[in-house]
């Protein structure tokens, strides 16, 4: 790794010593030291049978061929987890010299609860410290190696370079025997942001003209049918989703976390704090808002006067809807520049749980403002119903690890209809000319959201509690910085978690 | 000389805590909302009152939580045993002498206010105020050695980070 500030006489790219809380390390101590941590936090509510049999039953094609079907009751005992990984800002906040610190940590697609509670760390870095990908090889190869034992559920008899230990030490008579009484850990989806796919992963970039990493929509004006925000029925790129074989092809050298041919794109779940709340919701919210202040027939003050008026009635609703996340105001610059109203696409800039409890609140506002008689109007009042009934179907099964089916065909066409209601309004705001209801690549995340909806609850991949615990690890890590080397903080960090998880997992939140 | 034993917060979890606050502190340090620095404050202010009330029932002063006493003894870096208090129960305002030895050895010396509103000094052997009644009386002679309202505004206004105030105490003195 880059050591930033080296020792005189020293080269600046050293080996370091990385702390990695081990996937089967953490299993086997968790089901022998803490067992009700361990039913808390892996097993939860559901049964790994029942979880495992419904998705069998839904001809998951992430099944097919997968090597833990050939194990004798492998339904039981086998304990699906979701690897996360983000950056997270930690010293050096706003300026150019900020240094972000990579947390990858994972969770039991099975438990509910809070970040403390469910989830469990692995590693960490500064992105300052990485010396191009090839540094951190040795690590990822450390970690898949500790993966693949934990999915086979046994401890391992030869270290992460295939060497067998030597006779008599622990690690030798141990090796063979049951990490945790049989159960075993697979590794089934991924949750991150676009960016840090595209970033860590070295996936599909969204920005680049091929954005999408499960299917073959791009950017190019030259086939309509297969641009990734043709959302019509039957469009062409909707006959592309990538095959695991095809992905498999397409990539031949992935990243080390994709090494194992049973974990491809199919893994990567769409993330709805992302590509909803941060992304979809933000711009529809942005162009309402928009339209409410300057071209609302009903509101004729002043831009300023407008929102006001909207803020008031906003109020009312949070009052009403009883809205467990209210934002405390709301400002012209929340949503565009106010002095260049014109100049660019309004997107709404609050977060993401906030994003989330405005929509009902505004959608309110909008049926008490708008113009019956307008058409482009009618759009937007069925946009807003398919967005409330995506977010009521994934609120009232926020608990499940899958969606019945009928909820899960119910969010699927939610999602389509309300892509389609925005590309309506999308294409009459281009006709107008006038910026609105812009169109993103998380557009297109969102029907591919709506698609995965019937393989597992897309609030189950939702990067809300990961943000939350990586802002708690945020606090952990600005603690240790104090007079301490950057490639050394992480050994620190670790020390530090050691003592949170330990109390966490015995003591409680 | 044998070299100073080493005590950190994540040895005293060798055993479970006898306290619960003793718990809620490693809890609190552990997840970085407070500092060892703190948590050592804080262990020595209740195993203070622990004391106390022995005292008053005449129980012997070693049944107080030995959580809290081994809380108490952290340095402020969680390294070093026994440096942030040399006096209990001490009215001295500000020991000068101390400071200004201090002073040359570290600049590692913070000023940091706990929840009660009592104000301590860093590190190696600094005097600290313990009692709340003197809380005024130090304040007022900070100000009285301050020679402007602006230099005791900015020293009180900063703004806390992960719990704690702090400020260099090598640039402060250098005003007075």
């Amino acid at each position: 790794m880059r050591v930033t500030k080296p020792q005189p006489g020293e080269v600046t790219v050293q080996d370091v010593n990385v702390a990695l809380f081990l996937p089967h390390e953490m299993l086997s101590f968790l089901h022998t030291a803490e067992p009700a941590a361990f039913t808390s936090k892996l097993i939860g509510d559901e049964s790994p049978k029942d979880f495992w049999k419904e998705l069998e039953a839904r001809k998951d094609p992430r099944l097919d061929g997968h090597p833990m079907k050939d194990r004798e009751r492998w339904r039981e005992f086998s304990i699906p987890i979701a690897w996360h990984g983000d950056g997270v800002p930690c010293l050096g906040k706003g300026g150019k010299n900020t240094k972000s610190f990579e947390v990858y940590s994972w969770s039991s697609i099975l438990s509910s609860g809070n970040s403390l509670s469910t989830k469990i760390y692995c590693w960490g870095y500064f992105g300052d410290n990485k010396d191009g990908e090839v540094s951190l090889v040795p690590v990822w190869q450390k970690v898949m190696w500790s993966l693949d034992w934990a999915h086979r559920g046994v401890w391992p008899n030869c270290d992460e370079h295939g060497t067998p230990y030597p006779p008599r030490s622990l690690e030798a008579k141990r090796a063979g025997t049951p990490l945790a009484g049989g159960y075993f850990l697979t590794l089934y989806t991924f949750k991150q942001d676009l960016d840090h796919l595209a970033r860590e992963y070295g996936l599909a970039d969204y920005r680049s003209n091929y954005p999408c990493e499960l299917c073959g929509a791009h950017k190019l004006l030259a086939a309509w049918g297969m641009n990734f925000n043709n959302f019509n029925a039957g469009a062409d790129w909707m006959s592309t989703i990538r095959t695991a074989a095809e992905w498999n092809a397409s990539h031949p050298a992935p990243h080390p976390l994709f090494q194992w041919p049973w974990i491809t794109c199919l893994n990567i779940e769409p993330d709805e704090a992302h590509a909803l709340h941060l992304g979809v919701s933000q711009h529809t919210l942005g162009s309402v808002l928009w339209l409410l202040v300057y071209s609302c027939d009903r509101l004729d003050g002043s831009p300023q006067q407008n929102l006001d008026t909207v803020w008031a009635a906003i109020r009312d609703e949070y009052r009403r809807l009883k809205s467990p996340t209210q934002i405390t105001g709301l400002k012209l610059s929340s949503f565009h520049d106010p002095n260049k109203p014109y100049a660019e696409f309004p997107c709404l800039h609050i977060k993401a749980a906030e994003t989330k409890d405005l929509v009902e609140p505004l959608r309110a506002v909008w049926e008490r403002y708008r113009s019956p008689g307008e058409e482009d109007h009618g759009f937007i009042s069925n946009m807003f119903e398919f967005l409330c009934a995506m977010q009521s179907i994934l609120h009232i099964h926020r608990k499940k690890a899958l969606l019945p089916r009928p909820a899960a065909l119910d969010f699927r066409n939610a999602c389509r209809s309300f892509l389609r209601e925005y590309s309506k309004l999308a294409n009459s705001a281009d006709a107008e000319r006038v910026l609105l209801f812009a169109t993103v690549p998380k557009h297109h995340w969102v029907w591919h959201m709506g698609d995965r909806g019937m393989l597992i609850n897309p609030r189950k991949s939702c990067c809300l509690l990961d943000e939350d615990y990586i802002g708690r690890l945020k606090e952990v890590v600005a603690s240790c910085a104090h007079g301490t080397a950057l490639h050394v903080i992480q050994a620190k960090v670790a020390e530090q978690y050691r003592v949170g998880f330990w109390i966490t997992t015995k003591f409680g939140v | 000389m044998p070299p100073k034993k080493k005590l950190r917060l994540v040895d005293l979890l060798a055993t479970e805590p006898d306290s619960k606050l003793a718990l809620h502190l490693i809890r609190k340090w552990s997840w970085g909302l407070y500092s060892a620095t703190e948590v050592s404050v804080l262990a020595r202010e209740a195993l203070a009152d622990q004391k106390v009330l022995l005292e008053k029932v005449g129980a012997p002063a070693n049944f107080a939580s030995r959580s809290l006493e081994m809380l108490a003894n952290i340095g402020s870096q969680g390294s070093i045993t026994k440096n942030i208090y040399t006096h209990t129960n001490t009215n001295t305002l500000i020991h000068t002498h101390t400071l200004n030895q201090t002073n040359k050895q570290t600049n590692n010396i913070h000023w940091v206010q706990n929840e009660i509103g009592v104000w301590y000094g860093g590190s190696d052997g600094l005097i600290v105020v313990s009692h709340q009644a003197c809380m005024l009386t130090m304040l007022a002679a900070i100000y009285y050695r301050f020679w402007g309202i602006r230099q005791f505004q900015n020293l009180f206004s900063l703004r806390p980070l992960c719990g704690l105030r702090s400020l260099s105490l090598e640039r402060s003195l250098s005003r007075m």
